[in-house]
């Protein structure tokens, strides 16, 4: 719904006091007969056309011989002027308004709303008058945000949430939902501010992103460039770094929150937009009794390494490629609603380097590797209201296409995953309500891995099929004891997972029951108090740990050496999982506790403070084998364990301006031990980052420039450093000390970022320049090595980076 | 500034490999350094006396059990390369991939005397130009474990002491080990059918030998016989795989278009000018390549070895144009520098090592 103009005292005032003396002086216009004729026309926004009900509209005789058309600001009617007649109007709902019986001729229609620029403009009463399009004077006034019913509430202990301004403009971030997150406390930095979400120090693949009711299987694009989402799809985001409710599952870290938002009603519209790293369009308006909304968005990364291919032929590049797209129906009718959504994801990277063609005189580029990962998926949304009773009803079916191709292998995955939420609640009383719901997927699979045969090896090829099938069933309850909320819950989930390969099958399926509690004390209205506690379980899933990845821990660089950290590895990780599944779903466990309070005051900032501690049992069961002696099955404890307090001071003027200071303080260690062997030991988490404090702030300057910035001062991450070299069977390799016992120097860094509108009749125009890293600073992600590992060349850190972006809305 | 567009370039690009100070190459001696070690059989057991004598200018290289081998370390420094008398290196062997992992065993400390036990995953050969490594006496071991991991280590003259080094390998977790030389390698094991043969004597069972890829039907394959296994008979007239050795280098300057060929022995002295350009070429003795060689699968399979040596070629100063082959170097003699020491190490690629150096001593009068 486009939010209503409305009419401040002042600006009431000043209108009224331009009638007054022309009120005074002015008289009803004189046209007898055919002298008369009645105008009509509309009042519209610049930019997006969408109607302005109640703008005041003022026509007044125009003695002048000024040309027809709009007039500059010195040509405006001073409050002296003394016109033959005045009429007066307001438009309607529609941005329409009339006047009947006026003369034929040249007149001067004045258009006033609040929020807008005023215009003036000659027009020739005889003629059709054009609609009059009014420049708002804010940013605000343009941003349209389309309402929708919130969807179930989801209690948590420490929900922060961006509008859908702040993800759009915050500094850094080039506009990327998911990477906007990490301006949050509670939320880590990553290397190079490349797509990874760590939430107080879990790893990326304990935390799950929801997007509507159903988890995204990936939430960022290869290497981490961009989310798989444009953020014009969204209305809204919140991150639950911690126990969330007992809706949310599969996740023994956090959650973030991603709101839909439906098409808009008020005329077909959309955007167009292109940046350093991709191009995307979208486009939305009213369907029927509903509304569509079409998204899509392309990466060209690859393009313009194929240029740099060109200027140097002997570097082996590798081009990542991707494309998203959103498609959405929406409709509402009384107390149901309905939608219907399609929304996919794939991604491409190409591995090229120079060789010999066969007669070795001409060099070719040839492909290395090929990585595909693609993602389809369809589901409806069924809400509905029937008195004390909200039902909701939401299939899904997904389609999963993975595959690698190399010089040596290829392998090839396929899934169909039929995934499904459904939950009533029901308000008992106005102080208590029940949710039960039960959520969950299966995913069969066909997995083909083959190795071609060569004059020196044999071909193998090997065929699994399998299903993985998570089921969910929860309940939570609202309890409200007067100033004191309480959401007690509980989840029961099962893991199952059957694998079948040529020689066998195997079925193992485990469960795990999560009790939760989230509870909310309002002292007053401006303090709030809150806490929580629970367990939180999730399947057993690769590098739930941070310790196995596809990409090679250490990376070869010309004569150099690279070895990347955890973090980078998963942000450089490709993620195509074309594997075969491990067999033994078992399920990790964590424990989360957190409490904190809130200070809302009337004007200032909010304050919010919160105290969390996180432990992560992750149990495994390995075999061993003495030289000479039985095999020995050995359980390996591995314990994760996080406490913290997270700090938010936060201060927003309407549209104006947003900003905040957060502040995480955390210790993230994980410590192994064998069951009955050894005492256990900790080391720093290759996700700790002991300080992490974030300023932000975005304000919206004259001539619709909006200033923002963003300056981040964050402990150095841990690293496991090279203390010595030992020249091997196969070259130098290094040999490391204590697991992340040193750490990087410290990392600050100022993002800044300047927008910059232009209100055109019909169209917006949009232009951001959004430099990361001003000062260039030289931050450490990770160091290069000479190839002997003796010495150390230098260090890889983003130096300045400056992205440009253009977009035109309409 | 150049430093920002090249950073900012490769970021854009992704073109990291030409975006940071290229490091020293590795081929560049700058510290002392443990190359390699070269294993040299000196005393046979009883499970070689089916195998056919080496030459007698050629060392065995590969061990069958029961077999003793010295242990000659390949040690290079800016200014020589270093005998084994002259420093004080500690070797261990382990039946593990990498060997420093298993060092903080308190089984470090046992020597591995005559058993070298794969139950025991690591022991202490010894320390200095007297260790020796004796092979363990039972061939199923080797066969089901693999072969063992040589291991050494020793301070670096002049930065550590090896004790310290010692110390600091066997810590948890590692110390400082930036002044220690550390160097590891496979023992070779061998020849494989004599320990097929053990192995089949020993359980009793029919390995008969599965496809031969001579293409041949002369009825000298790895028959299905009653009683036990017969390796073809060609492999008791091969020799076992001994260390390459380098004998000579043939050296060609070229002035201008003035061009001199000089047949050189290893460790010679030759005099050159800055600006010369320099080919050197070791020369191989054919025997060295051992080709076509037999060796068995575990399953009884034939398949052929062919070697051929190659060669890693060290200098200790830097060198302009440099271009190294399989079995040359090429490159143009720099200026400011008054000595270039170019050493070559030989690989045959299954244990066997051999060295040599050759000393430049360089005229720079004209630069």
């Amino acid at each position: 719904m486009t939010r209503r103009a409305e009419w401040p005292a002042t600006l009431l005032a000043g209108a009224l006091a331009l009638l007054g003396p022309m009120r005074a002086v002015a008289a009803e216009p004189a046209c007898p007969g055919a002298a008369c004729t009645t105008i009509r026309g509309e009042v519209r926004r610049r930019g997006d056309r969408v109607p302005i009900p109640g703008a005041r509209i003022l026509l007044t005789a125009e003695p002048t011989g000024r040309k027809l058309g709009e007039l500059p600001r010195h040509a405006h009617l001073r409050e002296d002027a003394a016109p033959a007649w005045v009429r007066s109007t307001t438009a309607d709902d529609d941005g329409a308004y009339a006047f009947d019986d006026v003369p034929r001729g040249r007149a001067r229609l004045v258009v006033i709303a609040d929020g807008f620029v005023r215009t003036e403009t000659i027009v020739d009463t005889g003629a059709r008058i054009r609609p009059v399009f009014l420049e708002p004077r804010r940013e605000g006034e343009f941003r349209t945000v389309v309402a929708q019913r919130p969807s179930a509430p989801t209690p948590s202990a420490s929900g922060v949430a961006m509008t859908a301004e702040e993800i759009a403009t915050a500094p850094g971030t080039q506009g990327d939902p998911l990477r906007a997150v990490q301006s949050l406390p509670g939320v880590a930095r990553t290397p190079a501010g490349l797509g990874l979400l760590i939430l107080r120090g879990a790893s990326p693949a304990q935390s799950k992103v929801y997007y509507g009711e159903h988890p995204l299987p990936r939430a960022f694009h290869t290497l981490g460039f961009t989310s798989v989402l444009q953020a014009d799809v969204l209305g809204g985001l919140e991150v639950q770094a911690g126990n969330f409710s007992s809706r949310w599952g599969n996740a023994s870290g956090g959650v973030v929150l991603l709101a839909p938002r439906k098409g808009r009603r008020d005329g077909v519209h959309g955007h167009a937009k292109v940046d350093l790293l991709s191009a995307g369009a979208l486009v939305e308006g009213p369907l029927g009794r509903g509304s569509f909304m079409i998204a899509a968005q392309r990466g060209y990364v690859d393009a313009v390494l194929r240029v740099a291919e060109r200027l140097d032929p002997t570097v082996a590049y590798a081009l990542p490629r991707y494309f998203d797209y959103q498609a959405q129906y929406d409709l509402t009718r009384g107390a149901n609603e309905f939608t219907a959504r399609w929304i996919g994801s794939g991604d491409r990277w190409t591995v090229r380097y120079l060789d010999y063609d066969i007669t070795g005189e001409q060099t070719v580029r040839r492909t290395g590797a090929d990585l595909r990962d693609q993602f389809h998926r369809g589901e409806l949304v069924l809400r509905r209201r029937s008195g004390p009773w909200r039902f909701l009803l939401t299939p899904a079916v997904r389609v999963d296409l993975a595959r690698t191709t190399s010089d040596f292998s290829s392998d090839r995955r396929r899934a169909v995953v039929p995934s499904w939420r459904a939950e009533a609640e029901r308000e008992v009383t106005p102080y208590f309500s029940v949710t039960v719901g039960t959520d969950g997927s299966a995913s069969p699979y066909r997995l083909r891995s083959e190795v071609p045969e060569t004059d020196t090896r044999e071909g193998e090829l090997v065929l699994a099929k399998g299903v993985d099938a998570i089921v969910g069933v929860y309940a939570w309850a609202t309890l409200r004891l007067g100033n004191v909320t309480l959401w007690p819950g509980v989840r029961g989930s099962a893991f199952a997972r059957i694998t079948r390969t040529e020689t066998r099958d195997r079925t193992r399926h485990r469960f795990a029951v999560d009790p939760r509690l989230i509870a909310r004390w309002d002292l007053g209205k401006r303090w709030a108090l809150r806490g929580g506690v629970g367990l939180y379980a999730q399947p057993d899933a690769p590098f739930a740990s941070g310790s196995d990845s596809l990409v090679a821990g250490e990376q070869g660089v010309g004569t150099a050496r690279v070895l990347l950290s955890a973090p980078i590895r998963f942000a450089l990780d490709p993620s195509v999982g074309v594997g075969a599944t491990d067999p033994t779903p078992d399920p990790l466990q964590s424990i989360q506790v957190s409490g904190g309070g809130s200070f809302t005051p009337a004007r200032g900032p909010s304050v919010d403070a919160t105290a969390f501690m996180r432990i992560l049992d992750e149990p495994r069961t390995t075999a061993q084998r003495i030289p000479g002696g039985p095999e020995t099955i050995y359980t390996v404890e591995n314990i994760a364990r996080t406490w913290g307090l997270e700090l938010l001071l936060r201060q927003r003027l309407g549209e104006r301006f947003y900003g905040w200071i957060g502040y995480t303080l955390m210790r993230t260690e994980f410590g192994a031990q064998y069951r009955g062997l050894n005492a256990r030991r900790y080391t720093a988490s290759s996700f700790d980052q002991r300080h992490n404090l974030v300023v932000l702030a975005s304000a919206e300057l004259p001539r619709h420039f909006r200033l923002g910035a963003r300056f981040r001062l964050v402990s150095g991450s841990p690293y496991t450093p090279v203390v010595g070299t030992v020249n091997g069977n196969n070259g130098p390799y290094p040999l490391l000390s204590g697991t992340n016992s040193r750490r990087f120097p410290a990392f600050h860094q100022l993002d800044v970022r300047l927008d910059r509108r232009w209100y055109l009749r019909r169209t917006t125009v949009a232009a951001y320049i959004d430099v990361q890293n001003v000062y260039n600073r030289a931050n450490v992600e990770a160091l290069v090595y000479s190839a002997d590992y003796r010495e150390i060349v230098s260090s890889v850190g983003l130096p300045i980076f400056p992205s440009l972006g253009v977009r035109v809305d309409w | 500034m150049v430093d920002l567009a090249r950073s900012a370039a490769c970021v854009w690009t992704l073109g990291i490999a030409a975006c940071y100070p290229t490091p020293d190459p590795p081929w560049l001696v700058t510290r002392t350094e443990l190359i390699a070690l070269r294993l040299e059989v000196t005393r046979e057991g009883e499970l070689s006396e089916p195998v056919a004598a080496t030459p007698p200018d050629r060392i065995r290289t590969e061990m069958l059990p029961g077999d003793t081998a010295r242990i000659r370390p390949f040690v290079v420094g800016p200014d020589r390369v270093w005998e084994s008398d002259e420093l004080d290196i500690a070797y261990y062997a382990c039946f593990a991939s990498l060997c420093p992992g298993l060092l903080h065993e308190p089984a470090a400390d046992l020597p591995c005397g005559t058993r070298l036990d794969p139950a025991t995953p690591v022991c202490s050969v010894g320390r200095g130009p007297d260790a020796e490594l004796v092979m363990p006496s039972e061939p199923l071991e080797l066969v089901s474990f693999g072969a063992p991991q040589l291991f050494g280590i020793a301070g670096a003259p002049g930065l550590s002491d090896t004790d310290t080094c010692i110390a600091a390998v066997r810590a948890r977790p590692f110390g400082d080990l930036s002044d220690c030389m550390l160097v590891e390698r496979t023992v070779s094991v061998g020849p494989s059918w004599v320990l097929q043969l053990l192995q089949s004597e020993q359980e009793g069972t029919d390995t008969s030998g599965g496809d031969s890829d001579t293409g041949t039907d002369d009825g000298t394959s790895t028959g299905d016989t009653d009683g036990g296994y017969t390796p073809p008979p060609e492999v008791y007239l091969q020799w076992p795989n001994f260390n390459p050795e380098v004998e000579r280098f043939t050296v060609v300057i070229t002035r201008g278009t003035a061009e001199r060929t000089i047949d050189a022995a290893p460790s010679d002295r030759l005099s050159v000018r800055a600006g010369d350009r320099v080919l050197i070429v070791l020369v191989q003795d054919p025997r060295d390549s051992q080709a076509p060689a037999v060796l068995l699968e575990p399953d009884g399979d034939i398949i052929r070895r062919f070697e051929r040596p190659l060669a890693r070629w060290y200098a200790n100063a830097p060198l302009d144009e440099r271009s190294a082959g399989l079995d040359a170097l090429s490159w143009t003699m720099p200026h400011g520098v008054a000595e270039v020491r170019i050493d070559a190490l030989l690989d045959d690629g299954y244990g066997g090592l051999a060295w040599g150096s050759l000393h430049f001593e360089v005229d720079d009068t004209s630069g």
